[in-house]
């Protein structure tokens, strides 16, 4: 194929790009996927407003500081402080504190995840239990995140603590792969006592 | 999933996190949290990692046709939701992977 023929290929495929709208089966997953995304997002965002009314930390950001901080205790950071204030939670040692945001808690993270298994397969009682699943792999993984965090800025070593923050995302990324392989999987489980 | 998808969606990861890492450094070394202080890195960056979750569509072998809406797709996820802009590319390439994969 010389470069005229691949440029044009090139161009018809450009030109097609509603193409792939026509496809229903993509079409409808994108549907479902931004949907569900937006909703839980307005949800989630009415939960945030409702907490700034109340002059309160959001409940989510709050679990997530205390159990990081419950972590870095048992990983033997001595004189751990913890204290929340209405925009986030700082944790560590005097002096090399971390600051937990709303932004930290992982949980648009687990939403973006939570469309997906919604996109892909719609609204279902398996779904559900794999969005609970889900919610928790990635909070599992936030609270180890941000404990070893602590730990690492307690012992000083700012570079390993850059590098751990980029580790952990790696981890909670592929986690999130792992959980949609297994869809299939759980789907079918749900299913069996439906056909029985 | 086969291991050479896996291996490609690692790396996909790795270099997309890789350029996260220098904006972050970026905002550190300007001192500051919001990347629109730093507009030029932002839209670097963001060009940087488009054309990186092109490759990684592209040698998954995704077609042009669905590559666009994918990245659209991780570009509303990102921008509008605030949610991760990987995750958005692998939810749009895990979906048409599994159904391939169905079909085969």
């Amino acid at each position: 194929m010389n470069k005229n023929q691949s440029n044009s290929n090139f161009k018809k495929q450009l030109r097609s790009f509603g193409a792939a709208f026509s496809d229903k089966g993509f079409r409808d997953f994108i549907i479902r996927f931004l949907s569900t995304l937006f909703l839980l997002t307005i949800i989630y965002e009415a939960y945030l407003w409702f907490t700034e009314q109340q002059r309160e930390l959001d409940w989510i950001t709050y679990k997530v500081s205390e159990l990081s901080h419950a972590l870095a205790t048992a990983l033997g950071v001595a004189n751990c402080e913890f204290s929340c204030f209405m925009d986030g939670c700082r944790i560590g040692v005097e002096g090399k504190m971390i600051n937990v945001l709303e932004g930290c808690n992982g949980l648009m993270l687990a939403l973006v995840y939570a469309s997906y298994i919604v996109g892909s397969g719609g609204w279902k009682w398996s779904s559900l239990a794999q969005v609970i699943i889900g919610i928790i792999v990635v909070q599992f993984f936030n609270v180890l995140r941000i404990g070893m965090l602590v730990v690492l800025r307690d012992l000083g070593g700012d570079i390993y603590f850059f590098f751990i923050k980029y580790v952990f995302n790696v981890l909670i990324y592929i986690s999130i792969l792992f959980l949609w392989i297994l869809k299939p999987y759980v789907d079918r489980f749900f299913e069996k006592p439906n056909e029985a | 999933m086969k291991l050479r998808d896996f291996g490609i969606v690692i790396v996909y990861i790795t270099l997309h996190l890789l350029s996260s890492m220098q904006m972050d450094y970026l905002q550190f070394i300007n001192q500051t949290r919001d990347f629109f202080d730093i507009p030029v890195a932002l839209a670097i960056g963001t060009t940087y990692k488009v054309i990186i979750a092109f490759a990684f569509l592209k040698i998954q072998k995704v077609e042009l046709i669905y590559i666009l809406p994918i990245i659209g797709l991780a570009l509303i996820t990102r921008i509008v939701f605030h949610g991760p802009f990987p995750i958005g590319i692998l939810a749009g390439w895990f979906f048409l992977y599994t159904r391939d994969t169905e079909n085969q």
